[in-house]
């Protein structure tokens, strides 16, 4: 028995050797690395939004509105005279927020789900599988923009719409893992000696899902972040005076003719972080030797 | 094949029976009363409370939701969607006015995206690791990460208000297509590139490819009779997926370039809370992603015939 075991250990760490992020790759990535350095950026920026900002982002001067970028307004200044450099930094918490709480919450529930698939099998996961497809033959845009809006705009609608949209890619993911790992000889070898299936999933399937998932969730990132930022844009998401990206662009365009750098830097801010997070999670994939998944691309 | 349409053709139904419940439970987990919130559309601020009953009853908001989701349900299979809440317009008729402007810049931008990509990804592939190839695939990774509404903007303040080349907004004459197209087109086509150099390197590798090469055809005779053909597939089947992106595009460029299509009266509706309107729309972006998906599979296995649906494995 302890035979099996070892062995089992044996050809479990192989396949994980052979699999493991290599970091040697992922180092030598130059675009994946910038990526990388550029999120860790962002992430200070947004820490210490207060510190850095010159202005409180709210704070209107109606005397000074619609300022060209000087050394006191970097960015230059809105209509209400509020600092556009400081209502971009504070952006970040808001945007990276949205991100981080949407992937996390749906990371964590597409794979649970995912799991629950694969390894179960039978109805649930005929019924799992079923409210995924539903929910993927629906552009996820649109659908977020239907809940979002019904449910009226806000920070906790936009983040709902989005987790409802985009957690079906990880249960189809882990789903497809789940299955190809359950072939695997140290799975079956581990599921001779009979432990729990829910000591399986944990010890030996879960950590073998765990890459494709943080690559998924590194380009979700992105995708959250530009949905996000596209529904306030619309109108359907964080509503003004909150300094979103999206809702500041919206506010900028009666503008753009003659002050056209109310548009110009929140996208620029939109397109710095949105490209962070594609490379990062471009060079992650191709350290791990990923494919391209042809479906997150399309979204 | 016949088994596999039928198939996925119930399939489709259950999707659009799943979507529209998902619209109709956002619409009553909404705060706000939908009565009020369409009698005040339809009445202005000074209502009184009688016409917000009248309208309730009127429009059956007083049946339990579940009631009135199998009674939307009952009227689509006699292919009613009812009328808009807000204009009393048929929501069928709206859609089918709005659909042309829609299917127009659909089509351009596809056109558009892939004048782009194709001869852009042909040549990454061709040139492979040159500076031409890298400098491609970067432009098409910064691509991917620009917002289409912010570069809609920058086209409107480029071409329409510095340039005044191109009207920045409305519907109607040739000119008016080209900015939004373009937006939607340039930010497709960025994908479609990394696709098309992809597939068109994995077919260079392969024997056939070798072989003819053997046999001593020219290299434009292997790319274009030879290699294209088989290295276009993926490319097929991508760009019928790109439709979702397309109509999810749509939502946003129509709305920044005033164009009439269904992604305007979508946001215009959900703003008047046009229940109905919405519903109707939803509906019919369900229909219509669904049908194209179902559309390019059988186009890839028509264009391949080593695909085969009905044979089980």
């Amino acid at each position: 028995m302890t035979e099996v075991i070892e062995k089992t250990e044996i050809t479990e760490k192989a396949y994980l050797a052979e699999k493991r992020l290599n970091f040697g790759e992922f180092g030598k990535n130059r675009l994946a690395v910038s990526g990388l350095l550029l999120i860790a950026f962002l992430c200070i920026l947004a820490l210490f939004a207060p510190r850095i900002a010159p202005h409180d982002p709210l704070a209107q001067r109606l005397d000074s509105g619609l300022l060209f970028p000087s050394t006191e307004y970097p960015f230059g200044t809105d209509e209400l005279g509020r600092c556009i450099f400081s209502r971009v930094i504070y952006g970040t918490r808001i945007s990276l927020g949205i991100g981080l709480l949407v992937v996390a919450a749906t990371s964590v529930a597409g794979t649970s789900l995912g799991l629950l698939s694969g390894y179960r099998g039978g109805l649930l996961d005929e019924v799992i599988m079923r409210v995924v497809d539903i929910v993927m033959a629906f552009p996820n845009i649109i659908l977020a923009l239907v809940i979002a809006g019904l449910l009226g705009p806000g920070f906790s609608s936009v983040v709902l719409a989005l987790a409802f949209t985009q957690w079906p890619a990880y249960a189809r993911l882990v789903r497809g893992q789940v299955l190809s790992l359950r072939k695997r000889a140290f799975v079956e070898a581990a599921r001779a000696l009979r432990p729990s299936s829910f000591y399986i999933m944990r010890k030996h399937i879960l950590p073998n899902c765990m890459e494709p998932v943080i690559v998924l969730g590194t380009l979700e990132i992105a995708h959250v972040i530009i949905f996000a930022s596209a529904l306030s844009f619309l109108g359907l998401g964080i509503q003004a005076p909150d300094p979103e990206w999206g809702s500041m662009l919206k506010a900028g365009i009666p503008f753009l003719r003659t002050v056209s750098h109310l548009t110009f830097f929140p996208g620029l801010m939109i397109i710095f972080t949105v490209f962070a997070f594609n490379f990062a999670g471009d060079g992650l994939r191709d350290s791990l030797g990923q494919p391209a998944d042809q479906e997150v691309l399309a979204r | 094949m016949w088994k596999y349409i039928a198939k996925r053709l119930a399939m489709i139904s259950i999707v659009i029976a799943g979507v529209t419940l998902v619209a109709f439970s956002a619409m009553y987990l909404a705060p706000g009363d939908p009565a009020e919130v369409i009698a005040l559309a339809r009445y202005g601020e000074d209502l009184s409370a009688s016409q917000v009953e009248t309208l309730r009853v009127a429009e059956g908001f007083d049946a339990p939701v579940h009631v009135q989701y199998m009674i939307w349900l009952g009227h689509l299979l006699q292919l009613d969607l009812g009328k808009s809440l807000v204009t009393s317009e048929d929501v069928l008729t709206e859609i089918r006015q709005k659909l042309p402007a829609t299917a127009e810049l659909a089509i351009a931008s596809l056109l558009i995206s892939l004048l782009i990509a194709l001869p852009a990804g042909i040549l990454g592939a061709l040139r492979k690791n040159t500076l031409l190839d890298k400098s491609c695939m970067f432009v098409s990774l910064v691509g991917v990460s620009i917002p289409n509404f912010w570069l809609g903007l920058l086209l409107i303040w480029f071409f329409a208000l510095t340039l005044h080349m191109f009207p920045s907004y409305g519907y109607g004459s040739l000119k008016h297509i080209v900015l939004p197209a373009l937006t939607l087109g340039t930010s497709m086509s960025a994908v479609t590139a990394r696709l098309t150099r992809a597939s068109l390197l994995e077919v260079l590798g392969q024997e056939y490819i070798v072989a003819a090469r053997a046999r001593g055809f020219d290299e434009r005779t292997i790319l274009f009779r030879h290699a294209l053909k088989n290295a276009f597939l993926p490319v097929v089947t991508f760009a019928g997926m790109q439709f979702g992106y397309l109509l999810g595009g749509a939502v946003v460029v129509e709305t920044i370039f005033s164009w009439p299509g269904i992604g305007k009266l979508l946001v215009d509706s959900i703003f008047a809370m046009d229940f109905s309107m919405v519903q109707g729309c939803v509906l019919f972006i369900a229909v219509l992603f669904s049908l194209s998906s179902l559309a390019v599979d059988i186009l890839y296995a028509v264009l391949d015939p080593r695909i085969r649906y009905d044979r089980r494995d």
